[in-house]
């Protein structure tokens, strides 16, 4: 498995930069691919897009191409080996029947110890050969991970000193790192090391156990990732706690020649959110600068733009499907010039709205307001900006507010589809911004955009009312 | 050499409108349906639409809700289905006609670009019977979700099929259950067909645009089914086109047969054949076989959602344990997505169990479902369809078993079962 990862620009204000990560299938000279950084990487269910099939994925990527290429084409190159995201794949999901998996592994460890090397190496074999069979992964770069973000339940109860509790198709099963790391041969580019990860709110003395564990574990890992020839991005732990942060963080670190890359763990977990950004800074600290970061669960854009101004490369799309699964729609803006007429004073139009459920992210269609609303999600009447994701393009608010009300299979197709476009579309013009050198304005538009969306009108003036009121009659 | 999602008009479809369907003249009935050639019983035809020209044989997949299950218009069109169900009753109750007449129609607020079909609400008479008063003006339903009745009369059914927009639009029938065993009931069904069918066509006020079939009632009764035929021929002139209702209920598979063979003959040459809730792909080679031209049912998308695929042998239970290591895809000379890109071994991990295995599985069960009338099409138009028949028979009965409804039905259609 090829993978690599370059930065070709740092942002002289922050510590944000542009990178890329190339990757491939190692006999195949030449198909390889590239997704450029900061980017996205859509969660999976069993290997892939829980909701969209392979055509859906690949036609929503193409009309993003096509856009930026036409667009913003310029200081972009586009070709067709570039990709706009990732995908994280669950090990949980490919753990096979305990017949010849699982159990086999652990009954062998259990047993001699020669014997269990050997046939440790007939079944890595025989898992090459199925997974040869199958054909070459997608050209996607694919992230093996332990954590599904979509389901994620941190149970601190079940955890195991020997390994982590995880949801498998066939129930609830503990994987130890070596069971975890060979579950990676031929499915994924990178694998993300098993970490002992936790909930945000754990003690000290539990947080530095975990953290301990994890570096553990890691070695574990390091050694299957070199049996088993798939690069491996190591995990920092730590709880709430910066001194347990800093340790481990340097700790993993002290891997670096072993590793392909970096993941901040245990974040977005049930940590006190004012911590979050200094316990982030604190890892990136004593990470290395030339190889990627990911932070796993990251949701709001305002942690997206921090995150990526702190460093982080790779940050996951759960937000857009966790959106669509709720019926609701991406509509907020990319850039500035998407605002028409904004007046932060009076700001009507990026109001949260309390009769159809819209906030300033996204819009809920579930609402009977769309019932008869033929425009599509993101109308060029409130936004600058035509969305050319397939759903913008065919198809309706009234349509899609039918199919979620008629319980409709489609509507979460069509949901998924617009706000992963819409995500990744973010993500294509952060990366714009960093190369053209107006990521401030991007930034402080996007910081500005977030503050006021939240911000409280205070009582109303009689100017105020009578405009609501004049709105409200309309 | 990326395409321009602005100057490229084959750019994945940009919402269709009213304005996009050619000008019509009024006069000009708005379906034609020429004969290209007929093999025995069976005819390979073209049936043109004011949206699209179809060839027939054909299947139309069902979108009751104004969705095939699952799958968006664009890959409706990428497994080259012609025409799609709407259903009246469903979408009378929600969205509502009115709003469907708003958008501009059921294409319209779907974006399908090619032809549409509504049944008439009949169906329902029998699949939500327990919810249904019959009387001679018309049914009463009464909503599962929130016990509000709708009385569907002719007329209402027409309005709403009127506003609905469809190419094809059903005549409110009685339909009784096939296997009820009220011969009565089936006599005055019969005729209660017969008097709507007047209400029907009094009603529809778009004749120019939508093209009203009328069906062809009467249980399992020969006698009463040749009453029905009388009634509805008498009234050809303002039916472009017939289906047979009342079956792919209960009854026995011989009287199926036995039904169509008799209707479908009886009904003129030059006029599509429609036999309602046909089927699998047995029945549909059965039916072509017995002289009909247009099938709907939701038999192959919904066994999608089971996990079984369709293939010439019959059925592939993709959760069946002997899939767990054949990486082979389902049909080898299957050119739909599923085909192209999957394994069985990858199927049976998802079927039943993930989202996209349903829609992956539909798209394929559609897409076979099309290829297998396109393959007849051209199986009759070539003269050689008594072959195409047999060996699709022996496909699924290789060691000679064939069930009687199927040798009885190749009597009628005089095809040799004999290798």
């Amino acid at each position: 498995m090829k993978f690599q990862f370059t930065v070709n620009f740092k942002d002289r204000r922050t510590n944000a930069r542009l990178g890329e990560v190339l990757c491939g299938a190692d006999e195949v000279d030449g198909d390889v691919s590239t997704l450029p950084t900061p980017a996205v990487l859509v969660p999976t269910s069993k290997g892939e897009h829980a909701v969209l099939t392979l055509d859906l994925l690949a036609n929503v990527e193409k009309r993003l191409l096509s856009v930026l290429f036409y667009k913003r084409g310029e200081k972009l190159t586009i070709d067709e080996t570039t990709r706009l995201f990732g995908t994280v794949v669950i090990g949980g999901h490919f753990v096979e029947k305990s017949g010849r998996g699982l159990k086999r592994i652990r009954d062998e460890e259990d047993g001699a110890k020669e014997k269990a090397g050997e046939d440790a190496e007939e079944e890595r074999a025989r898992a090459a050969h199925a997974h040869a069979e199958k054909g070459p992964p997608s050209q996607r770069l694919t992230v093996g991970h332990y954590r599904d973000s979509m389901y994620f339940g941190l149970n601190s109860q079940s955890r195991a000193a020997t390994g982590i509790v995880c949801d498998t198709p066939f129930g609830q099963k503990s994987m130890t790192p070596e069971e975890y790391s060979r579950i990676w041969s031929g499915d994924a580019h990178v694998a993300i090391a098993l970490a002992d990860e936790h909930v945000g709110w754990e003690s000290m003395k539990k947080s530095k156990t975990a953290a301990i564990r994890t570096c553990e574990w890691l070695d574990v890992c390091v050694r299957e990732s070199k049996a088993n020839d798939i690069p491996l991005w190591g995990v920092v732990l730590g709880g709430e706690f910066k001194d347990v942060r800093a340790e481990c963080s340097k700790k993993v670190a002290e891997r670096d020649e072993d590793l392909a890359g970096y993941v901040l763990g245990g974040f977005y977990a049930g940590e006190t959110p004012s911590k979050r950004s200094e316990l982030i800074e604190c890892v990136i600290e004593h990470l290395p600068a030339q190889k990627p970061r990911y932070l796993p669960g990251v949701t709001t854009l305002e942690d997206i733009i921090d995150n990526i101004e702190r460093g982080v490369d790779v940050f996951d799309a759960t937000w857009a499907s966790e959106t669509a699964s709720r019926g609701r729609a991406f509509v907020f803006p990319i850039r500035s010039e998407d605002v028409l007429d904004w007046d932060e004073e009076t700001d009507e139009w990026n109001q949260p709205c309390a009769t159809t459920g819209a906030d300033a992210y996204s819009i809920n269609i579930w609402s009977t307001a769309y019932k008869r609303d033929f425009s599509p999600f993101i109308d060029k009447t409130t936004r600058g900006d035509v969305c050319a994701c397939p759903a913008c393009t065919e198809h309706t608010r009234a349509y899609v507010h039918h199919l979620l009300q008629a319980h409709e299979m489609t509507s979460q197709v069509l949901l998924e589809a617009h706000n992963l476009y819409h995500l990744v579309s973010f993500f294509a013009e952060a990366r714009r911004a960093l190369r053209d050198g107006t990521w401030a304005r991007f930034a402080t538009f996007h910081r500005r955009y977030a503050a006021s969306s939240r911000f409280v009108k205070a009582a109303a003036t009689p100017a105020t009312s009578a405009k609501n009121n004049q709105a409200l009659e309309k | 050499s990326m395409p321009d999602p602005h100057g490229d008009p084959s750019w994945p479809q940009r919402k269709i409108t009213n304005a996009d369907a050619p000008p019509h003249d009024e006069r000009t009935p708005p379906l034609s349906f020429e004969v290209l050639a007929v093999d025995g019983r069976a005819r390979a035809s073209v049936l043109a639409l004011a949206h699209h020209d179809c060839r027939t044989p054909m299947f139309m997949p069902v979108g009751t809700q104004g969705s095939v299950k699952g799958l968006t218009s664009a890959q409706l069109l990428d497994i080259e289905c012609q025409v799609v169900l709407g259903n009246t009753y469903h979408l009378g109750n929600r969205p509502g006609a009115d709003v469907v007449a708003q958008a501009g129609g059921l294409r319209c607020f779907m974006n399908w670009p090619r032809a549409t079909l509504t049944d008439s609400g009949g169906f329902q008479m029998v699949s939500l019977l327990d919810l249904a008063d019959i009387t001679e003006e018309g049914v009463t339903f009464q909503s599962p979700t929130d016990g509000s009745q709708m009385l569907l009369t002719p007329e209402k059914s027409i309005e709403i099929q009127n506003d609905i927009g469809a190419d094809i639009i059903m005549a409110l029938d009685d339909v009784v259950s096939s296997v009820t065993a009220d011969r009565a009931r089936f006599e005055e069904a019969t005729h209660r067909t017969t008097r709507w069918i007047d209400r029907c066509i009094a009603a529809h006020k778009r004749p120019h645009a939508q093209s009203l079939f009328g069906i062809v009632q009467g249980g399992l009764d020969l006698d009463l089914r040749d009453v029905s035929l009388k009634g509805l021929l008498a009234r050809g002139d303002n039916l472009p086109g017939f289906a047979i209702g009342g079956l792919a209920g209960g009854e026995s598979k011989e009287d199926f047969v036995r039904i169509v063979a008799h209707c479908a003959v009886r009904l003129p040459e030059n006029k599509p054949r429609y036999i309602m809730g046909v089927g699998y792909p047995l029945d549909l080679v059965v039916c072509t076989a017995l002289g009909a031209d247009m099938y709907d049912c939701v038999y192959p998308s919904r066994t999608a959602r089971f996990g079984t695929a369709l293939v010439p042998e019959g059925m592939l239970r993709l959760k069946s344990h002997s899939n767990e290591n054949d990486h082979r895809p389902i049909e080898a000379e299957c050119d739909c997505l599923t085909c192209k890109h999957y394994t069985r071994a990858q199927l049976h991990k998802i079927a039943t169990k993930e989202p996209r295995a349903a829609n992956l599985l539909t798209i394929h069960n559609l897409r076979y479902q099309m290829r297998l009338c396109s393959a007849m099409h051209t199986a009759i138009i070539e003269q050689r369809f008594g072959t195409f028949a047999r060996d699709f028979i022996y496909k699924q009965f290789p060691s000679g078993d064939i069930p009687l409804w199927v040798r009885q039905a190749m009597e009628y259609a005089e095809i040799d079962l004999i290798r």
